[in-house]
C-alpha cells in the first residue's frame, strides 16, 4: 500500500506494519524523526504534519492540505494520501517561507515544538490569503509551546501568509499537476483489505470505500472495532496501549463522506469532518462559528468526525448536545435494514449507545431552523482554545416579540450522558422575565442532574455556571452588555472603555 | 575592543535554522546504535503502602522483553543531588503515587510499556500525607524550618495603626517542557559508557551514573547537546532515568535509551513546588508596611531534592521590592507522599513574590486607595531604605525608575480611570488592572555552585571551537556566548562552533540555573579567549617587532602595527610558529557570601529588575475572563543580545501567566495525581495571548556590576512579572464588589475567580 511523501517523485510503500501503527510511529521507524511525539495525545502538536487529499472543488479536482495530529491518526489511513512533513518542505538549501518566518521572527527557543507550529503554518500557507488574529488562533490553536509565549509566532505567521503574494511558488503549488496525478492513480484502488501477523495472531484493517462493501464486511466481522478519524479512540492505542486485533476505518466510504442540504433539513453523513461540516453549520446556525472554534483544535476538526463524536458516547463531547438542543435523529444501519432513532434517545449509559452489533451511524440529520428560531450555546472550560468541557450549553430558543415560545436545553458534561434538560426548559419558559431565573434554573438543574467533581471542575461550580449560562443565554437575547469572552475581540475590549 | 559588531546584537537562535526543518537533533531522534534495549517504568498507583508483592512473571514473558530490574537488583540504590534520600525503584515501601517500582527493558519503546503494563505489583495502603495542611498538623517535615529575620516584627506589628492577616494559598506547577526527559546510554569498553542526557545539569548526571555503577567520574562521560525545554525540570530530575538506563547497560552490555510517556513524565518526576502562606501585617494610612510575618508552607514531597534552596529563595524574594524594616519570615519544609517537587524557573522566588504583593494589593483595598501607591511608598531608596531582611545592601534599585518610565508608557493612571468607567457602566463585565514590580537576586545561593569553565580551541585554518559547561535547552545561551568568544577574536560568528556540552571537556560544572547561563559561562569562556590572544599578542609582538598594543583584532583582520592580515593566516602564522592556540578558562562570582547561622550576608552579586501592567475582563456570571493588555518594562543590564533576551521576557511572562491561571494541578484526598497530561493540565495556549503585548527592554543601562559585557541574567525574573495578571484579576473582583474580601488563590482558574464573585451570583 502507497502513499505520497514529502517530494518525493514516485510513492512510497508503508510497508507491513501492525495496522495499530500511528502515522507518528511509522514516520520516526522510517527515520523522518522532525515530527516530534508531545504527548501522544492530539493535544499538544509537536507531532503536526499535514495531509494533502483529493476533493471535489466546483467540480474540479483538487488537492486539499489540511494539518493533522500524526500521534493519533493511524499510519494505514495515510494510504492513498500525500503526507507533507517537516523535512518535506524546504528546496535544497532554501527554506519555505513559513520556516524563513520562523527563523527571522525568532519563532523558536528549545525547538522542540518547532516543527508542528511549522506545518501547521505550512498548512495556513496553502489555505489562506489574508490573516487576521482569529485565523491565526484556529490555525495555531493545536500548537503549544512552552517557550516562546507565541508572539513572535503570531508575527511569523502574519509576515508569511501576508508576503505569499511576493513569493515564489512552492514545490507543492509547482507540482500540483504532477501530484493530482499521483494522488489519481493511487486512488484507483478499491477497498483496503490488510492483514498483520502479529505473534502467532493477525491483526486486520479494512477501509471500504463504499457503503454495501461497509456492510458486508461489517457483518461478517460484528466485533471489529469502527474507526472514523480516530481522534478519540486511537488514545486506547497511544495511552493504555492497547491493541485492536480488526480496525474498520469507515472514513473512506463514500456516501458517509456526503452532505444533503435539502429544503427541511440538513443531512450530514457520518464520516464527514468537522471541517468540512463547518460551512454548511455555521450557515444555518451562525453561532456555531465561535462554538466550533472553540470545540477542539484544528488538526482535531481536520479529522475528526461528527459521527465519531457521537458513536464514541463522551459525557464531554461538545456536538451532542447541540444537535439534542437541534431535535437531530440519527440513521443507523446495518446489513438488515435501517432505522431512525432521535439523538436524545440515543445515548442510554456512560459511553453506551443504542448501537447494535454490527450497525454504525450512516448520518445525522438536522432540520433546519424557523425563522423565530435562534441557537445559543456556551462551552466552560479550563482554556479557550484546544480542551475538553467541564459544562457545555445548547439552547435552541423559539421566540415571539423577544419572549420564548419554546425551547429545547441540552447539557454536555453535566452526566453521565449528553442530556437534555426538560425541567429546566419548562423554568426559562416561567421565569424568563423574573429575577429569579439564575435561582430557579439551578434548582431545576440540581434536580435533574448530578454532576461529578472532577479535574476539569466541582459539581458545584457546574450546576452554579450552568444556571447562569441559563441567565446568560436570556440577557443575551434580551441584548443586554454580556459577552463571550472567549470570541471578543481583544483589542476592542481593550481600546474601548 | 567590543564592537557592537556581534555582542548587543538581535542575533538569531544558533539552531533555529535547523528548529524550523525538524533537523536539529534531540535524543530520541538520535539514530540508535545497533541493538538498543528501551526502558518502560511500572508506576506505583497509591501515594503511600508497603509492597507486598511484585509480579514480573508475565512481562518477562512478553514479546521483545530481555529483563526487569527491581530494587533489590541494584546495589546502590539512592541517589539524590543534595542527599542520597531518593531510590531509584522503590524498595518495600512506596511513598508517592507514581513512585517507580520496577523497570522493563525490551527490544522497543512500545513493547517496554506494554511489558510493564502486564507487571502486578500489590501494595497494603498507608495512610498518606497528601496536603501542606496534613504535613504541618503532623509536623511532617524534611527538615527545620528555615528564617530571615530583620528587626522586631512582632511588635511593630502590634504597635500599628492598621492590622491584615490571612492565607494565600498558592498553586504548584507542571514543568510540562514539550521533550519529555529521555537519556540513552551507551557502554563502550572498560567499564566507561557515554551517556547522553536530556540535562541541565550533565555533571550531576555523571557523577550519579558513576555512584550507582561503583565506577569513578573519569569513566562516565555525559553529553547534552539540547534539550527540548527544561525550566528547572531537568535540573535534577534527569538523572534517575540515566541512571537506570547505565544500570541495564552495563548489565546487558547493550545501549539502552529511555523516554517517558508524558503521563510517565508527569507522575514520576517533580513540579513547583505549591505553598500555603499565613501573614499578618502591621501598617500605617500610607499603606507603608511596618511589620510582617509570613509563614510559608511548601509541599516538598518525598524527598529532599533542592526543596532547601528553594524555599531559602522564597524567604530572599518576599521582600520583592519593599523595604520591610520589621520582618519575619519563616519556610516549613513539609514532607509528603506526594513527588518530590523540584526547581522550576524562579527557584521558589515567585511564591514569596506573589505573598508581599497580595498583601500589598490588600492593604489597597483596606485604605481604598491605588495598589501603586502603596507599591511606591514601600519601594527600596537608594540610600536609606535600602537593606534587606537578610541584610544585603540593594546597591542597584532601579525599580522606582522603571516603574515611573513604565506608568508613563502603558498610560497607567487614564486607563485607570477608564475601567472605573467601565466598571460602572457594566453590570455583568468587570475589568481589572494592576502594575506589579520584579527584584530578582542573581546568584545561585548555594555560593559554591558560582563558578564555571570554558574550553576555546582555534584550529589552524581559524575556525573556533567553543565548549563550556552550561547546557542549551531553548534560552539562547550557546549564541550569547559565541557572539563573546566572536568579540574577543574580533572575528564572524560563523567562525564559532559551538559543541554539545560535555563532562569529558569542562568537568565539575554546575546545573545551567538560576539564570546564571551566560554570567557564569560568558566570563569563563571571555577568560579562555583572553589567554589565547595574549599567546597570540606576544607572538606577533615578538615577531613582526611591534607594541603588544599595536595588536588588534577587528572585522575578521588582525592589525599589527602598519600590517594586517585576514585571522585565518594569521593563525595559520602562529600555529607554524609554535604558538598555543587553546585554552581553558575559569570564572567565580565575587563578592557573594552567606553567613547560615547569623541570616545574614550578600547571597547576589547583583538584582534584575522589571515591571509589568496587567489589563483584565471578568465574566461576573461565569468566573470566566481574559487578559486584554499587558505592557512590561524589563531590565537585562546592557543586553548580549536583545531577540534572545525578549525572548525569555516574553516566554517567561507567559509561563509565569499560566502558573497562575488556567495551570491547575489537581491531587485526590488519597494523593493520586489526576491532571497527568495535555488534556486535563492546561499551560497557556495560542489565544491566551493578549491582543495588547507591550514588551520593552529598558534602554540605556548597564549593570553596575561587572559582568560579562554589562549585561544581567534573564532566564527567570521575567515569569514574575505575570503576577501583576493574577493582581488585576483579583483587582476586577474587588471592583466587582468592595466588600467582597473573600480571597483569591492561585492559580485563579475561572471556577476559582467564580466562587470569589459568587456572593454576587447567588
Amino acid at each position: 500500500m502507497y502513499l505520497l511523501l514529502n517530494q518525493n517523485a514516485t510513492p512510497t510503500e508503508l510497508g507491513a506494519i501492525n495496522p495499530n501503527t500511528t502515522v507518528l510511529q511509522w514516520l520516526r521507524n522510517n527515520n523522518l524523526v522532525g515530527t516530534k511525539e508531545g504527548c501522544a495525545a492530539g493535544d499538544c502538536g509537536a507531532c503536526t504534519a499535514v495531509v494533502g487529499e483529493l476533493v471535489k472543488r466546483n467540480n474540479k479536482q483538487v488537492i486539499r492540505y489540511k494539518s493533522i495530529n500524526t500521534c493519533i491518526a493511524l499510519a494505514n489511513s495515510m494510504i492513498g494520501k500525500h503526507l507533507v512533513t517537516v523535512e518535506g518542505l524546504a528546496e535544497g538549501e532554501n527554506l519555505h517561507p513559513v520556516q524563513q518566518a520562523m527563523v527571522t521572527e525568532n519563532g523558536s527557543q528549545c525547538g522542540f515544538c518547532t516543527p508542528g507550529f511549522v506545518m501547521s503554518l505550512f498548512a495556513m500557507y496553502h489555505n489562506e490569503d489574508k490573516l487576521n488574529i482569529t485565523k491565526i488562533n484556529e490555525g495555531l490553536s493545536g500548537n503549544l509551546c512552552r517557550c516562546t509565549g507565541y508572539k513572535p509566532i503570531i508575527a511569523a505567521a502574519f509576515s508569511a501568509i501576508n508576503e505569499k503574494a511576493n513569493n515564489a511558488a512552492d514545490y507543492y503549488v509547482k507540482n500540483q499537476t504532477k501530484i493530482k496525478q499521483t494522488l489519481a492513480r493511487l486512488n484507483e484502488d478499491q477497498n483496503v483489505c490488510l492483514s498483520y501477523k502479529n505473534n502467532g495472531s493477525a491483526i486486520h484493517y479494512d477501509a471500504p470505500k463504499s457503503l454495501k462493501d461497509l456492510e458486508k464486511v461489517l457483518d461478517n466481522n460484528p466485533k471489529a472495532i469502527i474507526l472514523a478519524g480516530g481522534t478519540d479512540l486511537n488514545l486506547e492505542i497511544t495511552q493504555s496501549t492497547k491493541e485492536f486485533d480488526h480496525i474498520i476505518n469507515i472514513s473512506q466510504v463514500q456516501e458517509l463522506n456526503a452532505i444533503n442540504d435539502e429544503k427541511s433539513k440538513l443531512e450530514i453523513g457520518s464520516a464527514v469532518t468537522y471541517q468540512d461540516a463547518s460551512s454548511s453549520l455555521i450557515k444555518y446556525w451562525p453561532e456555531l462559528e465561535s462554538f466550533l472554534h472553540r470545540f477542539a483544535s484544528l488538526p482535531i476538526k481536520n479529522w475528526a468526525t461528527i459521527g465519531g463524536n457521537i458513536a464514541n458516547a463522551s459525557p464531554i463531547g461538545d456536538m451532542p448536545p447541540v444537535l439534542i438542543a437541534l431535535e437531530a435523529k440519527l440513521k443507523l444501519r446495518k446489513k438488515s435494514g435501517v432505522r431512525s432513532v432521535r439523538l436524545e434517545d440515543f445515548f442510554i449509559g456512560y459511553k453506551k449507545t443504542a448501537l447494535e452489533e454490527g450497525e454504525f451511524i450512516e448520518s445525522i440529520t438536522i432540520p433546519k431552523p424557523a425563522t423565530k428560531e435562534r441557537l445559543i450555546t456556551h462551552k466552560i472550560s479550563k482554556r479557550y482554545e484546544d480542551d475538553i468541557s467541564a459544562v457545555c450549553m445548547a439552547m435552541n430558543i423559539s421566540l415571539h416579540d423577544n419572549q420564548p415560545k419554546s425551547v429545547r436545553i441540552a447539557f454536555g458534561g453535566m452526566s453521565d450522558t449528553p442530556q437534555r434538560a426538560e425541567q429546566l426548559e419548562q423554568v426559562l419558559l416561567d421565569y424568563w422575565d423574573k429575577e429569579e431565573l439564575a435561582q430557579k434554573a439551578y434548582s431545576a438543574l440540581k434536580e435533574e442532574f448530578s454532576p461529578f467533581s472532577d479535574v476539569r471542575a466541582s459539581a458545584e461550580y457546574r450546576l452554579q455556571v450552568s444556571a447562569n449560562l441559563v441567565r446568560k443565554s436570556a440577557l443575551e437575547i434580551k441584548g443586554e452588555a454580556v459577552a463571550n469572552l472567549s470570541e471578543t475581540n481583544n483589542e476592542s475590549f481593550y481600546m474601548e472603555a | 575592543m567590543s564592537t557592537k559588531d556581534i555582542v548587543g546584537r538581535p542575533i538569531v537562535h544558533d539552531s533555529a535554522h535547523m528548529h524550523v526543518q525538524g533537523s536539529a537533533t534531540y535524543i530520541d531522534d538520535m539514530p540508535a546504535p545497533e541493538g538498543t534495549l528501551h526502558v518502560a517504568f511500572v508506576l506505583s498507583d497509591v501515594a503511600h503502602g508497603k509492597i507486598k508483592l511484585i509480579d514480573t512473571k508475565k512481562a518477562r514473558q512478553a514479546h521483545g522483553v530481555h529483563g526487569v530490574l527491581l530494587a533489590q537488583d541494584i546495589k546502590r540504590l539512592k541517589i539524590g543531588p543534595i542527599m542520597h534520600d531518593e531510590p531509584l525503584l522503590a524498595q518495600d515501601e512506596v511513598l508517592f503515587h507514581g513512585q517507580a517500582i520496577a523497570a522493563v527493558l525490551a527490544d522497543s519503546h512500545e513493547n517496554a510499556r506494554k511489558a510493564a503494563a502486564l507487571v502486578r505489583v500489590r501494595i497494603a495502603e498507608l495512610e498518606a500525607i497528601v496536603t501542606i495542611d496534613q504535613a504541618m498538623s503532623k509536623k511532617s517535615f524534611l527538615d527545620s524550618p528555615l528564617e530571615v529575620n530583620m528587626g522586631d516584627a512582632v511588635k511593630a506589628i502590634n504597635s500599628a495603626t492598621n492590622r491584615l492577616t490571612g492565607e494565600l494559598i498558592i498553586g504548584g506547577q507542571e514543568h510540562y517542557y514539550l521533550e519529555g526527559q529521555v537519556a540513552l546510554a551507551i557502554p563502550t569498553e572498560d567499564n566507561e559508557m557515554v551517556v547522553h542526557s536530556s540535562t541541565q545539569n550533565p555533571t550531576e548526571v555523571q557523577h550519579l551514573v558513576a555512584h550507582v555503577l561503583s565506577v569513578p567520574h573519569n569513566a562516565i562521560e555525559v553529553v547534552t547537546r539540547r534539550m527540548g525545554g527544561g525550566f528547572g525540570g531537568k535540573e535534577t530530575d534527569s538523572s534517575q532515568l540515566a541512571c537506570i538506563c547505565a544500570i541495564f547497560a552495563q548489565q546487558y552490555r547493550q545501549p539502552v535509551r529511555a523516554r517517558l510517556s508524558r503521563r510517565d513524565d508527569i507522575l514520576l518526576t517533580g513540579k513547583r513546588h505549591d505553598f500555603v502562606a499565613n501573614y499578618e501585617v502591621g501598617y500605617n494610612n500610607k499603606g507603608q508596611i511596618q511589620g510582617i510575618k509570613i509563614d510559608f508552607a511548601a509541599r516538598c514531597g518525598y524527598s529532599l531534592d533542592l526543596s532547601k534552596a528553594i524555599v531559602a529563595r522564597t524567604l530572599f524574594h518576599a521582600d520583592n521590592t519593599y523595604y520591610l524594616p520589621n520582618a519575619s519570615f519563616r519556610g516549613f519544609l513539609c514532607k509528603t507522599n506526594t513527588v518530590s517537587n523540584t526547581a522550576f524557573r524562579g527557584f521558589g522566588g515567585p511564591q514569596g513574590m506573589l505573598a508581599i504583593e497580595n498583601i500589598i494589593e490588600e492593604i489597597a483595598y483596606n485604605l481604598e486607595v491605588d495598589s501603586l501607591e502603596v507599591r511606591r511608598v514601600n519601594f527600596y531608596r537608594q540610600k536609606t531604605n535600602n537593606i534587606t531582611p537578610y541584610a544585603q545592601v540593594v546597591e542597584d534599585n532601579i525599580i522606582n525608575e522603571i516603574t515611573a518610565q513604565l506608568v508613563d508608557e502603558a498610560d497607567y493612571e487614564k486607563r485607570r480611570k477608564k475601567i472605573a468607567r467601565f466598571n460602572q457602566q457594566n453590570q455583568y463585565l468587570k475589568k481589572g488592572l494592576a502594575l506589579s514590580p520584579v527584584k530578582f537576586g542573581i546568584s545561585f545561593t548555594t555560593s559554591l555552585l558560582n563558578q564555571a569553565g570554558a574550553l576555546v580551541h582555534v584550529y589552524k585554518d581559524g575556525s573556533i571551537y567553543l565548549n563550556h559547561g552550561g547546557t542549551e535547552m531553548g534560552q539562547g545561551l550557546f549564541i550569547k556566548i559565541a557572539q563573546v568568544v566572536a568579540d574577543e577574536f574580533g572575528v564572524n560568528l560563523e567562525r564559532v562552533k559551538v559543541s554539545a556540552t560535555s563532562t569529558a571537556k569542562v568537568p565539575n560544572t554546575s546545573p545551567t540555573a538560576a539564570s546564571s547561563g551566560s554570567d557564569l559561562n560568558g566570563m569563563a569562556a571571555r577568560e579562555a579567549c583572553t589567554r589565547i590572544k595574549s599567546n597570540l599578542v606576544a607572538f606577533a609582538s615578538n615577531h613582526f617587532d611591534i607594541d603588544e598594543s599595536d595588536i588588534k583584532f577587528l572585522k575578521s583582520l588582525v592589525y599589527l602595527g602598519e600590517r594586517k592580515m585576514s585571522f585565518d593566516d594569521f593563525i595559520k602564522l602562529a600555529y607554524l610558529n609554535r604558538v598555543e592556540l587553546f585554552s581553558n578558562g575559569y570564572y567565580k562570582t565575587p563578592k557573594i557570601y552567606y553567613d547560615e547561622a547569623k541570616k545574614r550576608g550578600r547571597p547576589f552579586y547583583y538584582y534584575s529588575y522589571g515591571a509589568c501592567v496587567s489589563e483584565v475582563i471578568v465574566d461576573c456570571l461565569t468566573g470566566e475572563y481574559k487578559l486584554l493588555a499587558v505592557d512590561i518594562l524589563h531590565d537585562v543590564g546592557a543586553s548580549l543580545n536583545p531577540a534572545i533576551d525578549m525572548g525569555q521576557i516574553v516566554g517567561g511572562f507567559i509561563q509565569g501567566m499560566g502558573w497562575l491561571c488556567s495551570e491547575e494541578l489537581k491531587w485526590n484526598d488519597s494523593g493520586v495525581l489526576l491532571t497527568t497530561g495535555a488534556s486535563t493540565y492546561k499551560i497557556p495556549a495560542i489565544g491566551d495571548t493578549p491582543g495588547h503585548f507591550n514588551v520593552v527592554i529598558k534602554p540605556n543601562i548597564s549593570n553596575h556590576e561587572n559582568t560579562i559585557h554589562k549585561s544581567k541574567a534573564v532566564g527567570e525574573p521575567p515569569l514574575m512579572l505575570a503576577i501583576s495578571t493574577w493582581l488585576a484579576i483579583k483587582n476586577a473582583i474587588f471592583n466587582a464588589d468592595k466588600n467582597n474580601k473573600s480571597g483569591l488563590n492561585a492559580p485563579a482558574g475561572f471556577e476559582e475567580v467564580f466562587f470569589n464573585l459568587n456572593n454576587i451570583n447567588r
